[in-house]
């Protein structure tokens, strides 16, 4: 994996994080919205212009691929490469976790 | 149109859009509602009822199939979208307890702050160094000859002073948006 998109992408924002996490399954923006709100009780909110700016950069960055479009809204799903980054922040923040807990994180 | 419309002069520079949303709302909450806006900061009104309606600026300039797929991500969210000026959007909403900004973390307002010097600074900065002042040097070279040379030498001074105003109220603008939403690293 890119080095750049490594020191980019991991540590994760909050909107990224979501975002990816959410294309694990095929959704468009809108949608990712009302499920990350949904997830987290409201307590994080994407709005409209972060959405758009964040879906463009992981797109161009290989994160996601745009599958297909529904009355102009693009869907979108995790490639290969977001798959990774994804799978190095969920370590991240299982490691922080375990931590907080306590625990000795043995990967 | 048989209304009659509220005509009224205001200058924002680049960076000052956040200013400019803080203006029209208050226009807005004063029963003004935001018909269009032209170049030269001209700004037209109609009467409405006075409500606290949120006004936001995005800068994100799309080619134009990608700007229907934009706007409809807009109109998900229940922004109203107005116009669009010098690749400015402009959109409104009505206040509510929340949902109330474009932008949800400051990340996305640095971004749009970078998209605006990238596109619009830069350009002016390149013709201020490449045409600007190599013209008015060149003017002030020939103005001793005749009253032309005159002439063309005050004409290449008001640019660039126009040019130094702007120069240095943006770049205030541009150092005031990265200390509220960016790293002072990536901003020296």
């Amino acid at each position: 994996m890119e080095e750049r998109l490594k020191r980019i992408y991991v540590p994760m924002t909050e909107t990224g994080f979501y975002i990816l996490f959410c294309l694990q399954d095929v959704m468009h923006g809108y949608n990712i919205g009302k499920k990350v709100k949904e997830l987290t009780n409201g307590e994080i909110e994407i709005s409209p212009g972060t959405m758009y700016g964040t879906l463009s950069k992981m797109e161009k960055d290989g994160l996601i691929e745009f599958v297909r479009e529904e009355e102009k809204r693009k869907l979108y799903r995790i490639t290969e490469l977001g798959r990774q980054i994804l799978d190095m922040e969920l370590s991240r923040i299982e490691r922080l976790y375990r931590n907080s807990r306590g625990e000795v994180y043995n990967g | 149109m048989a209304k009659k419309l509220k005509k009224e002069h205001h200058w924002f520079a680049l960076t000052d859009y956040e200013e400019e949303e803080k203006f029209l709302r208050k226009k807005h909450n004063a029963g003004y509602r935001l018909v269009k806006t032209t170049m030269l900061g001209t700004y037209y009104f109609e009467k409405c009822r006075p409500e606290d309606v949120v006004y936001k600026l995005d800068f994100n300039p799309q080619k134009s199939e990608e700007r229907e797929r934009y706007l409809k991500m807009f109109e998900d969210y229940g922004w109203e979208y107005i116009q669009e000026l010098n690749e400015y959007s402009y959109f409104r909403k009505p206040a509510g307890p929340e949902d109330d900004d474009i932008f949800s973390d400051n990340e996305s307002r640095l971004d749009m702050a970078k998209r605006i010097f990238a596109r619009k600074m830069l350009p002016i900065l390149i013709i201020f160094a490449a045409l600007v002042i190599p013209q008015l040097m060149l003017a002030a070279h020939n103005s001793g000859k005749n009253m032309v040379g005159l002439v063309i030498l005050t004409m290449w001074t008001a640019l660039f002073v126009l040019y130094v105003a702007v120069i240095i109220h943006c770049g205030m603008g541009f150092r005031r948006l990265g200390r509220k939403y960016g790293n002072k690293k990536d901003w020296k």
